[in-house]
């Protein structure tokens, strides 16, 4: 059986189908998780900026008391992402798992290619599943991101306590 | 699918194409790790020099903020390198099951056969070039971030031994 052949079995026209849209919805939640990136970036960065020379020189503690309540809030905004986010990313696994175990089989059944070690299956199926483990990746990220939001803001949190030790500290 | 256009004679303009961009990414790299490092050793020499001075305090206090900062930047650089990498191992493993495909099948054409398989190599070993670069990169963002994390926590030891200090 030449090459041509073995791809039309192994590569139908719906597997096509499959991985050429999951790419177009895999493209579409970059630019989603990238916009959320900098949106958080942005909203975390004003917090951030409390603590600042202006505020410890004239006593502005209130505006630490803000931008400390104001943390809280995106915690727990974050925490609620971080849910959802593990929702998805435990569909994603799953479904990357279904087709894996199809794709193997197909190989097994339908293929007359001489496949007879495992890193060769290995690398065939993860042509077919290039696109699920791209998105088990992209999940995966962006979940790390927002777990280290938090700690950021749980860092934020301790930076408060610093800046208001400071401000005793300068009273005396 | 057509993994045998990995062969064609178009891809030993791509595979210089990828090689020049490699050596561009290089480049930027290296600007990128200088950057953070300069940054890192500045913080770094604020924080630990003249430690434990009252008047000093309002410098720290600057520093904390910037740390802080960093650690943002270092987060969503993080990220956006772990979101490239995705792609690439994507597109290797479209060149890793063309290289099987190859092997097994020696494709339709049998013709200048060796020529084929040098590019498939050259092609395969450029994008993993690529990949251990960034592999590389992300390696020396998570060690900047683990030293911003250090550096946060003796700050805060300093400012407590400043304050114990400012009582005499």
């Amino acid at each position: 059986m030449n090459y041509k052949a073995i791809l039309s079995i192994m590569y139908p026209k719906d597997e096509i189908e499959r991985i050429d849209g999951l790419k177009i919805v895999n493209d579409n939640l970059e630019i989603v998780f990238a916009t959320e990136r900098l949106e958080w970036n942005d909203k975390l960065s004003k917090i951030f900026s409390c603590i600042n020379y202006d505020v410890i020189k004239n006593n502005k503690a209130s505006k630490l008391i803000d931008a400390q309540g104001l943390s809280l809030n995106y915690r727990q905004d974050l925490n609620n992402e971080v849910r959802v986010t593990f929702k998805d990313i435990s569909l994603a696994m799953s479904e990357r798992s279904r087709i894996e175990q199809e794709t193997i089989i197909k190989y097994h059944v339908d293929s007359t290619l001489s496949v007879k070690t495992k890193d060769i299956y290995t690398k065939l199926v993860t042509a077919h599943l290039r696109e699920n483990n791209r998105q088990v990746e992209l999940y995966n990220t962006h979940m790390e991101f927002l777990n280290q939001c938090i700690v950021s803001i749980d860092k934020f949190g301790y930076c408060v306590t610093n800046a208001v030790q400071l401000i005793n500290v300068m009273g005396k | 699918m057509n993994f045998e256009h990995f062969t064609n004679e178009s891809y030993d303009l791509k595979i210089l194409d990828t090689y020049r961009k490699n050596q561009s990414y290089r480049e930027k790299i290296e600007a990128n790790e200088h950057d953070y490092s300069s940054k890192l050793e500045s913080i770094q020499t604020r924080l630990y020099q003249n430690r434990f001075n009252v008047n000093n305090s309002l410098n720290i206090l600057t520093t904390q903020s910037e740390l802080i900062s960093l650690r943002l930047n270092l987060i969503n650089e993080y990220s956006r390198l772990k979101v490239i990498l995705s792609k690439l191992n994507n597109g290797l493993s479209i060149i890793n099951a063309a290289k099987v495909f190859q092997n097994q099948t020696g494709f339709s054409d049998r013709t200048n056969m060796a020529k084929k398989v040098e590019r498939l190599e050259k092609y395969l070993n450029v994008n993993n070039e690529t990949k251990t670069m960034f592999i590389g990169y992300i390696g020396n963002i998570e060690t900047y971030q683990k030293i911003v994390d250090e550096c946060l926590f003796d700050l805060k030891g300093i400012i407590k031994i400043t304050d114990y200090l400012s009582v005499f």
